[in-house]
């Protein structure tokens, strides 16, 4: 089900208009002070990707819990 | 604590590469030459946009130096260098009549960077920009050689600084978290290929605690896979973010982009097929052989395709991916630790997966018994 909905979304973001998420070059945050942002957004996927992994692993040990007290 | 030292080796090195990462400074830049094209011999102002310098102190002293290199024993040198504020200069040239002798193609046959326009103070270093700007033809004849000056030596003083690219300028700092993604996944999904190997190399042997040696293996397996391909994804996402930013779009069909999205597709299937098994045998088995393939499809994927074919990333033509000009000495010492680290960091998360998982099969194991 979770993949379907993956999939809905990614349809989803083909149809919006490329111009919303296109920015004008040389200018906006991302090109400012020596496009450093650039380098800040990339630490941030690295963290959030990281962090998200680590939050899946969390559930796995309390399903573990959950076997465990069955048991 | 003495089999956990590698642990904080990870931590230390990671503060390390994101610190140095962030904090060392990029050298003094030139972001703009104008004009571009000169069309008449005679003096000529060029006036410069510079990034991260302050020229005013050095060009009040008189302690900046300015040429046009023409090739490797030629340059013109600037007459006067004044500096209206911190981030420009202006240079004034005098361009004798006659044929310049630069160099179009340099000695490896690379683009050549000529005229290269040299810059070095003594509080901003060194920078410079290659072709710099282009010359209308100004006659058949050749060049007077008084035009020319001498080549001295232009040093950029004991500053540690990360070079200056224009095009990239502060992103240049992305080699410290978006290259080790891909050294990283690489290095985890060998292990996780390693895995694959003993598990079908192992006997079917008893059972200890629950679950037998082979099973062990196979979640050990998946578990650095899963991590490997989380590396891979924040890899491209990243890739993705920065060529938005340099190459002009998130996605530009370039020959790495796609190799790198097809490897990750290719373990993403890898996935899919272990999670279509009911039976735990035929899963492990049957994804064990299925990992070997997949390994062995990175190689070409990533190692050789992008480097035969044209590529907008550093590495194309045959080339290993850095040469000296795309990674400095200073870079170094930031880009290896940062590897280093965040293959440790991947190696750790991936063996807490792992053991986890060895913990829910031999509680699953009990249940069922």
């Amino acid at each position: 089900m979770k993949s379907i909905g993956f999939l809905f979304a990614l349809v989803a973001l083909q149809c919006l208009p490329m111009d919303l998420l296109a920015q004008a070059p040389e200018s906006g945050l991302m090109q400012s002070n020596g496009k450093i942002y650039v380098v800040i957004g990339v630490i941030g996927i690295i963290l959030a990707g990281v962090l998200l992994f680590l939050w899946r692993l969390e559930r796995k040990v309390s399903e573990l819990e959950r076997l465990h007290n069955e048991q | 604590m003495k089999k956990h030292w590698w642990k904080l080796l990870a931590a230390g090195l990671l503060l390390y590469s994101f610190a140095a990462g962030l904090l060392i400074p990029l050298g003094s830049g030139i972001k703009g030459v104008a004009p571009s094209y000169i069309q008449q011999a005679g003096l000529t102002t060029l006036q410069l946009t510079t990034y991260n310098t302050d020229y005013r102190a050095d060009a009040q002293a008189g302690n900046i130096k300015a040429r046009l290199r023409l090739n490797d024993s030629t340059a013109l040198c600037a007459k006067s260098v004044v500096a209206p504020s911190g981030n420009e200069l202006q240079m004034q040239f005098d361009i004798p009549a006659g044929k310049l002798p630069i160099d179009a193609v340099a000695s490896n046959n690379k683009k050549s960077p000529f005229p290269l326009l040299e810059i070095a103070s003594t509080q901003n270093g060194y920078t410079s920009v290659q072709s710099a700007v282009a010359f209308a033809p100004m006659g058949d004849s050749i060049a007077p050689t008084s035009a020319f000056c001498a080549i001295e030596a232009y040093s950029n003083g004991d500053r540690m600084t990360f070079p200056f690219l224009n095009i990239l300028e502060e992103t240049i700092r992305n080699l410290y978290f978006h290259v080790p993604m891909w050294f990283g996944m690489m290095l985890l999904l060998l292990i996780s290929v390693i895995y694959s190997i003993k598990y079908l190399r192992q006997a079917n042997t008893v059972s200890k605690g629950g679950i037998n040696a082979k099973t062990r293996y196979d979640i050990l397996a998946s578990s650095f896979a899963s991590v490997g391909l989380l590396y891979g994804i924040l890899g491209i996402i990243t890739g993705a973010l920065w060529a938005k930013n340099t190459w002009g779009a998130y996605w530009s069909w370039d020959v790495k982009q796609n190799t790198s999205a097809v490897a990750l597709l290719i373990y993403m299937a890898y996935f899919v097929l272990r999670g279509s098994f009911e039976d735990n045998d035929q899963k492990a088995r049957i994804s064990s052989i299925y990992n070997i393939f997949a390994f062995s499809m990175l190689i070409p994927l990533l190692y050789i395709i992008p480097r035969v074919v044209d590529s907008l990333h550093p590495g194309m033509g045959g080339n290993p991916a850095f040469s000296s000009y795309d990674l400095d000495n200073t870079m170094r010492w930031v880009f290896y630790p940062a590897v280093i680290a965040w293959i440790l960091m991947g190696v750790w998360i991936s063996s807490l997966h792992a053991r986890i998982r060895v913990v829910e099969a031999r509680i699953l194991a009990k249940m069922e018994a």
